[in-house]
């Protein structure tokens, strides 16, 4: 009894730290590997180079700044130019598009659904959720409807939104159903908000934490989807997806390594940002 | 404040009769308790004054208007929720002026009544925190705050204090049924709880399966039970009523 008392906790933070290390460990290597000049073993040796971060980045004159992401000058001031990667932001903005979708779409239904009985309910859950199928299935059906959308960023946009709808409705329909959604907006109500004024101001607020969670999760995955990039891309800008697999595919092992950290930084990076968004935005609280 | 007067209400959902004529006044600064089982239809006989119900047949009159088909954000009612449903995006005083704020009353003013109502209710020096971070007793103060601040027409209460423990009850009771009185709220409490209804409200009318069973003061219903229902819902809570020797 004692004796798995005094076991039991040290224990499960053993098990813990185990598991953490073993997944943060991959992670932690690929970017070590990054700044390596070689990586021929099991672990990167020759350090430390920025070499493959400025191939990747498109900064170095190489054969492989070809695939990277057009430098833009943003702005120039007595000849120093401030250039952007304008194909980086491009292609962030393609996921987060497919996420801005997924808000003013996913939100109402999720709301519709965990607030009201009627008739079609389920259906209308069993549609929200239908689009968990692959993205490469979606990707060849998806062409087949709107051959018209077929490699344009907007085509992109839609289709991960249609792709991630799911994770948004879940997430924050779960929110919604955690709260006294009904009492919340009676009380508004009857404060003197109108409807619309109730929903923007009280019910979209309180739900905040289940649509950052939704948001992250939606861009995240979209930023990632391979197939359905793969089936609709065409030209120009390429999706982050696919700009992540040509650096993997072509390159040496470290050269892959800095491609890989620079998506782990934007993905924290966007994280980040939708976190904070999602708290200062919506609160009116001074903490 | 103004006498609410309930006449003839039906109210159905498909083959269920909710409310089968009810007819009910609320005299202007009284507290009127709704007291019976679940189901009975007290809830929307409360959700009928506040507009979230439109009644098949029957009126509702707020004084001399008739309010039977105005919409819930034109009545000019306070609710009270068990579930306290206070806004966790907004701070304790954000939520009490919330309504002062729908009316456009200018910032200053509402900053000022929104503390002093905290203040009457004893969460004076709360104003600033997160609703989230309070106790339940706390956050139904912040409830009641926030709807006495738009000086409702009624305040309807439903079942205000059935997630809190006895003790914090039986201080709330008191406190709260002071502070309405002394306010000359008019007010419509629905629960479940005989004991509480009997301690709190000017009058009680018990309901069952849709229809009164019963309207008077709460020593009529006691001593003088009109049907056998009410005899025997009403005993239930005897041991703790002040007026009855053992």
């Amino acid at each position: 009894m004692s004796v798995s008392r005094q076991a039991g906790r040290p224990g499960v933070a053993a098990v813990l730290f185990l598991a953490v290390g073993f997944l943060i460990a991959p992670v932690l290597l690929t970017i070590a590997g990054s700044f390596a000049t070689e990586w021929t073993g099991a672990l990167p040796s020759g350090f430390v180079t920025f070499e493959n971060w400025r191939e990747v980045l498109g900064l170095a004159e190489t054969i492989g700044s070809q695939r990277s992401m057009g430098w833009d000058t943003l702005l120039s001031v007595g000849g120093v130019a401030l250039a952007v990667p304008s194909e980086l932001f491009f292609s962030v903005g393609l996921a987060l598009g497919g996420v801005l979708i997924n808000l003013v779409v996913g939100v109402p239904i999720a709301y519709v659904v965990a607030r009201y009985e009627f008739r079609g309910k389920e259906w209308v859950n069993a549609v929200s959720v239908l689009p968990l199928v692959p993205g490469v299935i979606l990707g060849v059906a998806f062409l087949r409807a709107y051959p018209n959308l077929s490699g344009t960023s907007f085509g992109l946009i839609v289709g991960y939104s249609l792709l991630k709808a799911p994770f948004m409705v879940m997430a924050v329909r779960s929110e919604f159903e955690s709260m006294p959604l009904q009492q919340l907006e009676e009380s508004a109500r009857s404060l003197g908000a109108s409807w619309p004024r109730t929903f923007l101001t009280v019910i979209v607020p309180n739900a905040r934490s289940g649509i950052v969670a939704g948001s992250i999760i939606c861009w995240t995955l979209a930023a990632a989807e391979f197939n359905f990039s793969y089936v609709v891309w065409a030209k120009g800008t390429q999706p982050l997806a696919l700009f992540l697999q040509r650096h993997i595919s072509n390159s040496t092992f470290t050269k892959a390594a800095a491609a890989v950290s620079m998506f782990f930084c934007i993905v924290v990076a966007i994280t980040l940002l939708l976190q904070r968004v999602g708290t200062h935005g919506f609160t009116t609280r001074r903490t | 404040m103004a006498r609410v007067q309930l006449d003839s209400i039906v109210k159905t959902y498909g083959e269920t009769t909710a409310l089968g004529g009810v007819s009910l006044t609320v005299a202007d600064g009284e507290i009127l308790g709704v007291l019976g089982p679940s189901g009975c239809g007290k809830t929307t006989t409360l959700r009928t004054v506040a507009g979230f119900e439109t009644p098949d047949s029957g009126t509702v009159r707020f004084g001399e208007d008739d309010v039977t088909t105005l919409p819930p954000e034109d009545r000019n009612v306070g609710l009270v929720f068990q579930e306290y449903a206070l806004f966790d995006n907004m701070t304790v005083r954000e939520n009490v002026s919330f309504g002062l704020k729908m009316r456009d009353v200018s910032g200053e003013e509402r900053r000022e009544r929104a503390d002093d109502l905290l203040e009457m209710l004893g969460i004076g020096e709360m104003g600033e925190r997160d609703p989230t971070t309070l106790s339940g007793g706390q956050q139904q103060r912040v409830g009641l705050a926030r709807a006495l601040a738009i000086e409702p027409r009624i305040l309807l209460l439903d079942e205000p204090m059935t997630g809190l423990d006895a003790k914090l009850k039986a201080r709330l009771r008191a406190e709260v049924g002071d502070l309405l009185d002394e306010l000359g709220v008019t007010g419509l409490y629905v629960t479940h709880d005989q004991e509480e209804a009997m301690l709190m409200c000017d009058r009680v009318a018990v309901m069952n399966e849709g229809h009164l069973e019963q309207v008077g003061t709460p020593r009529e219903i006691y001593e003088e039970p009109k049907s056998e229902f009410v005899a025997e819902f009403v005993s239930l809570s005897a041991p703790a009523l002040p007026f009855v020797e053992w």
